[in-house]
């Protein structure tokens, strides 16, 4: 089985998208690739898209399979079963099908890289990563808005001789403010914020090109030997409900 | 005779066999345990041999030898632990993972430069 999916910028024709896999396929097998009409319960399993199918036969195996195009979140998809003959993988089939999903239904979007984890809402944009051996960073932003997810390892040796207060004012996105120590949950945190004040303080700082509010929190996932944190910078007020969320779903997998 | 030979790709190493050598520690070194538990190495100073006759003309001491000193942190004397002769690169960083729970990529990347730096500096070989 195969599946290969993409965004489509533009108008989408499901033709255009079986020559350019035709353009893939060895002479052997370019040739025998034609369109197939989906069987019923194909179509049913693939509903929430928009369908073709196609089939192909070359000298050692064969292939069937469709191209899907989602409306909703225009992405394309391409998936193909090989050595498919048999009416008793039907029902597999059928079930793998219906099982595919290109878009979560509640505008988030869920990033996996090496070992964190995170749901964030779509309108957060990958801005700018970094994985180096024992730091990761992830940097999404909205508008005037950028939120930074980190995360450090070996706890036990950072955090060595001291505590995330400590950890916190060697990093130098970190060392800015006393960071206040707390406990949420079952982790050691610390968290610092620094927001205009006054009224008057609010509007001079709407002037300025750089950010005026910042907030981070780091906390130590003890039984992962782990540091994450979340560091945020704005011009316009937090909505600290996001943020709050972002650390409730932030984790070390 | 052709002045600008390309590269033979013939003596580069695989990772997989990069992996599979042994680091054995330099017999030119002395190795200090300090009281924080890391680890402090002295080793012999390469003078490279123009500086050493310049140094000779302009009456430095001929038998004097020259060190210098490297303290490691932490994780960097965790590996040092680990080279015993024996366990062979990809030995360390499965050990070095297990230990410190890291992703076994994360550890390969810093245990092999962690390496790479102390081959550079003579303090390491690869048997």
């Amino acid at each position: 089985m195969e599946v290969k999916w993409g965004p489509v910028n533009g108008t989408f024709s499901h033709k255009a998208h079986l020559k350019r896999l035709a353009a893939l396929h060895p002479r052997s097998v370019k040739g025998g690739i034609a369109e197939w009409f989906l069987p019923p319960h194909w179509q049913k399993a693939l509903s929430d898209f928009e369908t073709s199918g196609f089939l192909w036969q070359g000298e050692a195996a064969i292939g069937r399979g469709a191209i899907l195009f989602c409306p909703a979140c225009r992405n394309a998809a391409l998936i193909q079963f090989f050595r498919y003959n048999s009416s008793k993988q039907e029902k597999v089939l059928s079930a793998i099908l219906k099982s595919y999903c290109d878009h979560r239904q509640d505008a988030r979007m869920l990033w996996s890289v090496f070992d964190i984890r995170v749901t964030l809402p779509e309108t957060l944009k990958l801005n700018k990563f970094r994985f180096d051996a024992g730091k990761f960073e992830l940097e999404f932003i909205r508008g005037k808005q950028s939120i930074t997810l980190h995360r450090w390892a070996p706890a036990a040796v950072l955090l060595s001789g001291g505590d995330l207060a400590r950890f916190a004012g060697t990093v130098p996105e970190f060392s800015e403010g006393q960071p206040q120590s707390l406990k949420i949950g079952e982790y050691d945190a610390v968290e610092w914020r620094k927001l205009p004040v006054s009224g008057w303080q609010r509007i001079v700082n709407r002037l300025k090109i750089s950010p005026s509010y910042f907030w981070y929190r780091l906390w130590h996932v003890a039984e992962k030997n782990r540091i994450l944190g979340i560091r945020s910078e704005s011009r316009y007020p937090f909505e600290f409900q996001l943020l709050d969320q972002i650390y409730k779903d932030y984790e070390s997998i | 005779m052709r002045v600008f030979r390309k590269k033979s790709g013939a003596n580069q190493l695989s990772r997989t066999e990069a992996l599979e050598y042994t680091p054995v520690k330099s017999r030119q070194i002395t190795e200090t345990r300090l009281e924080s538990g890391e680890v402090m190495i002295e080793y012999p100073l390469a003078v490279r041999p123009w500086i050493a006759a310049v140094a000779r003309r302009l009456g430095g001491r001929q038998d004097r030898k020259q060190t210098k000193k490297l303290q490691l942190d932490a994780l960097g004397t965790s590996v040092w632990d680990l080279v015993d002769g024996r366990r062979s690169v990809g030995n360390i960083i499965r050990i070095f993972a297990k230990t410190h729970r890291l992703e076994n990529r994360e550890a390969e990347v810093s245990v092999t430069g962690f390496i790479r730096q102390l081959g550079q500096r003579g303090l390491l070989g690869l048997g």
